[in-house]
């Protein structure tokens, strides 16, 4: 906790010996995720790195709260570390939603490459000023649309379709561009939602749709991958400030490492669940054609002339830079 | 002061019972808008969870008043002489009384947290300020609600009277 | 240590009959102070955060239309009828109740609205017919356990989540477990309106009483299978179907048995803001209690405990019950299902227990803590709505939990009860 972390340092300043910190960190996420099974090695690099001066506690599957609250806890300290999705961080600022914008980047690895640079940043930068040290971007996956009607491959197979979407403007915009009817309802009551009815469709990272068993009342999974979604790996600013300049190097050095590992295993995640999807989950998966997925980003035209004044033309062509 | 507190208790009761109408009101139109007409309204589930909390916290303060709090009062089975049973509810009362201080404080250092982040909700953009202030406005009526209670049990050992000992209704 | 202090403050607070949701918020904060650096804002932060939740919304709407039957004529057309039926039977009336119960499970997604929902009409029922007024509170109160069993079902829905477990299974074998909670408290209730000589009317109704029962009940009758068929066809969520039961009752209240004036509807949402307000600000403050014995890894240590003293199968599963048993009197379902689901089913995995039985016993047990003293919220609500006190459903509630615990046994050793429809 961050208290026990300055007494260390200045115990560590006046008797040049360290004391043992330790650092919970929670998430939303289920252990079978690679969201939480790469930060077990992160716990591994840091523990043995700092020689167990620095202990990591790991609280998966929102046992310390959800995403909104995980954030809320990071920033005011009552919590040291989260892994928190992007949509969230809106709270701070409304232009986290363009990380929501359906396809804002090409393909995944401009995505990456825009987050660990100029993009990621900006971000990290706006962070800052709320408490928060931003230590990464970790891959939460490609997002594709699951329903019970029809397969998706055009913007007109969306019409009228009630799609369940998280409570966040850019998502409810961008089904309703597309003539879908975007219904906001809870995570909790997803499942129920989608096996009764209330809704019909859900979009998710695949590896997640699997995890939460959303086959069980799907019937197609329609592979639109129209969002490059990613979890910050966020640490309260004045707790990371108050570690030694050794501890840090340990702590970001780890976050890298731990950002690599995840992000390669998401990637390969992505293509396991889709086919287990497939498979196990009896789910007809449907490729959406290249030409098909540019159809559904010419038809959210609109969407991005609007958010293109809300959010500014510099943002946007901050993130275009790396679509070249 | 007495023509105030009535005054109160009553705008109270009535915010309460408008913020059930209320609540009632949206997640119906919401059922109705989507079944219906095929549309769904993107503020109402944020807006009707914002109402459910000030809803729940206020009504601490309206449970009190109508004293429904729940508590375990074997302690007055098990204690027979009247003078230690008061001593006992005073320090009952001076416990909860000392809690509700400090959500007011905590609840206050938190709405102040917040408002220097300027949180915003992610659906009406409307700063947390306004759901997370309900903490300590709530426990702050709740410790004013205590403080006659505290005062009548207080007086009744000194000067015992049946009529103060009754009137819980404080 | 920890756990002395928060347990310890715990007790001592509800001795002094300091109310119990202002108990745990202070054990947490004792807890805090003395044991932990993480700071008290913690407190502040889970007040809100923890009750911030769209599904807890169905508390006070499935309180509501409680009371809207209750005072618009639904309630009492509703009793005749399932009294006109098996009224003349011993305990005929009490089990009227649990049956009623059953029904609303499977509108509801917790426990509390189906208690609050069947207490408010049932309990001033029976009593009313000469049941003993505490009985009654406590029958309804371990009735009400059931929501959470029979589907839809929130904590099954968060089990599956965190334990990877499929929901369907889990809903799919939630209901013979149901039914047979359902059956075993008609059977107390049977036994003890037998000792006590519970009944409805002296003599049996007869068909054609029966037949204007049935007809004058019909709308009442009607509101089950509309918000049952509601659900089921996909129009709403559980905690919508909580807002059309409230409209709907007020409707049928209003304008078919005009029985509901401005009077009665008003009594209703003003009876039902103070006993939310006095039951679900807890559920707050449980959760800034659970996050601090997540982050102490209390749950954890306790876990190993129970490993370390026995290889014997039997005795490991019998004593993470009564573990789950204790657990279930303090903390309420949902954060705990959280916490000790990850815990706990590799132990049990071990043990050759499917994850499906599991979920369906730890929920369980977990629904009966709402129901154990001292700390149970099906208890508070009943007790809030019957106005009797926690001592004296304390007492009555025994031989309830008694029969809900042969059940969770049978559920535990006898994996039939939950896999014969997988
Ligand atoms: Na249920
Ligand atoms: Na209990």
């Amino acid at each position: 906790s961050n208290s026990k972390a300055g007494e260390s340092t200045d115990v560590d300043k006046t008797q040049g010996k360290e004391e043992t910190i330790s650092l919970q960190v929670g998430h939303v996420e289920p252990e079978d995720r690679s969201t939480h099974q790469a930060l077990l090695e992160f716990k591994k690099e840091v523990e043995t790195k700092s020689n167990g001066s620095i202990i990591i506690e790991i609280h998966p599957n929102g046992a310390l709260g959800g995403d909104v609250q995980l954030t809320e806890s990071v920033a005011m300290g009552t919590l040291d570390m989260a892994l928190p999705a992007t949509s969230v961080l809106v709270t701070y600022s409304p232009e986290f939603g363009i990380l929501d914008m359906p396809y804002l980047f090409s393909n995944t690895e401009n995505a990456f490459a825009a987050m660990d640079g100029e993009v990621g940043n900006h971000f990290n930068s706006m962070l800052e000023e709320v408490g928060i040290k931003n230590l990464g971007y970790s891959f939460n996956g490609l997002r594709s649309i699951t329903n019970s009607v029809r397969p998706i491959n055009e913007p007109a197979d969306l019409k009228g379709m009630k799609v369940r979407v998280m409570e966040s403007p850019v998502f409810i915009d961008f089904f309703e561009t597309l003539g879908a009817n975007a219904t906001p309802m809870s995570f909790n009551e997803l499942f129920t939602g989608l096996q009764q009815g209330t809704v019909e469709a859900q979009e998710n990272p695949p590896s997640l749709i699997y995890s939460n068993k959303f086959y069980e009342v799907q019937k197609y999974i329609s592979l639109t991958e129209h969002v490059n979604n990613f979890l910050a790996f966020i640490m309260n600013k004045d707790l990371y400030d108050s570690l030694s300049a050794e501890q840090q190097t340990i702590i970001s050095e780890a976050s890298k490492n731990y950002v690599d590992l995840q992000r390669k295993m998401e990637l390969d995640d992505t293509d396991k669940y889709v086919k287990l999807l497939g498979t196990e989950g009896g789910l007809e998966v449907n490729e959406v054609s290249v030409e098909n997925k540019q159809k559904l980003r010419d038809a959210l035209e609109p969407m991005y002339e609007k958010y293109r004044s809300e959010f500014g033309q510099n943002l946007f062509d901050m993130a275009e830079q790396y679509n070249k | 002061m007495i023509k105030i507190k009535n005054f109160y208790d009553k705008l109270e009761e009535y915010l309460l019972v408008s913020s059930l109408i209320i609540n009632v009101i949206i997640v119906f139109s919401q059922v109705i808008m989507r079944s219906v007409f095929n549309y769904s309204l993107s503020w109402t589930e944020e807006l009707s969870r914002y109402i459910f909390i000030w809803q729940t916290w206020l009504g601490t303060s309206t449970a009190l008043k109508y004293d429904q709090h729940i508590k375990v009062d074997l302690i007055y089975t098990l204690v027979k002489n009247e003078k230690i049973k008061k001593v006992f509810k005073i320090l009952a009362y001076l416990i909860w009384f000392a809690f509700s201080l400090f959500l007011v404080y905590i609840g206050w250092k938190l709405t102040k947290s917040m408002a220097s982040r300027n949180a915003l909700s992610s659906g009406m953009r409307i700063s947390l300020v306004f759901v997370y202030i309900v903490l300590p406005i709530s426990s702050s009526l709740v410790c004013l609600r205590l403080i006659p209670k505290i005062y009548a049990n207080i007086k009744n050992i000194i000067t015992p009277d049946d009529n103060i000992s009754k009137g819980g209704n404080v | 240590m920890e756990a002395i202090t928060l347990f310890g403050s715990f007790f001592i607070l509800l001795f002094l009959s300091v109310p119990i949701g202002y108990s745990i918020g202070i054990a947490t904060l004792l807890s805090l102070l003395i044991h932990s650096n993480i700071p008290l804002l913690v407190i502040a932060q889970n007040s809100i955060a923890g009750i911030d939740s769209f599904p807890l919304l169905a508390i006070p709407f499935f309180m509501l239309a409680g009371n809207l039957m209750s005072s618009g004529g639904i309630a009492k057309r509703l009793v005749n009828f399932f009294e006109s039926c098996i009224g003349h039977k011993t305990g005929g009336l009490g089990m009227v109740t649990v049956v009623v119960c059953m029904f609303f499970a499977a509108i509801s997604g917790s426990a509390v609205a189906t208690v609050s929902a069947v207490g408010a009409f049932m309990i001033p029922e029976m009593v009313s017919h000469g049941y003993n007024k505490s009985f009654s509170a406590a029958l309804t109160a371990a009735a009400g356990t059931i929501g959470v069993i029979i589907p839809p079902s929130i904590p099954f829905v968060i089990y599956g989540v965190v334990s990877g477990t499929s929901i369907t299974d889990l809903f799919t074998a939630g209901f013979l477990p149901g039914i047979m909670m359902g059956g075993a408290l008609m059977l107390v209730c049977y036994i003890v309106s037998k000792k006590y000589g519970y009944k409805g009317k002296a003599e049996k109704a007869t068909w054609k009483e029966r037949w204007i029962a049935f007809k004058d009940s019909f709308w009442a009758i009607l509101s089950p299978v509309i918000i049952l068929g509601g659900i089921y066809s996909g129009y709403f969520t559980p905690t919508e179907a909580a807002v059309i039961s409230v409209v709907y009752s007020f409707i049928v209240g209003v304008f078919v048995y005009k029985e509901l004036d401005i009077k009665g509807a008003y009594n209703s949402f003003k009876d039902t803001i103070v006993v939310n307000g006095a039951t679900t600000f807890m559920v707050g403050l449980s959760t800034a209690f659970a996050v601090f014995l997540t982050m102490e890894q209390i749950p954890a240590m306790i876990a190993n405990t129970i490993i370390g003293i026995t290889d014997n199968g039997i005795i490991i599963l019998l004593l993470i019950n009564i573990f789950l048993l204790v657990v279930g009197m303090f903390i309420d379902n949902i954060p705990a299902t959280i916490i000790l689901s990850p815990i706990l089913l590799p132990v049990v995995k071990s043990l050759g227990m499917s994850p499906v039985t599991f979920g369906i016993m730890l929920t369980m047990n977990l629904a009966i803590g709402f129901c154990t003293p001292p700390y149970g919220i099906n208890l508070f609500v009943a007790s809030a709505i019957s106005k009797v006190s926690m001592e004296n459903m304390s007492k009555q509630i025994m031989k309830m939990i008694l029969a809900l615990v042969i059940v969770l046994l049978l559920i535990t050793f006898i994996p039939f009860f939950t896999m014969m429809f997988l």
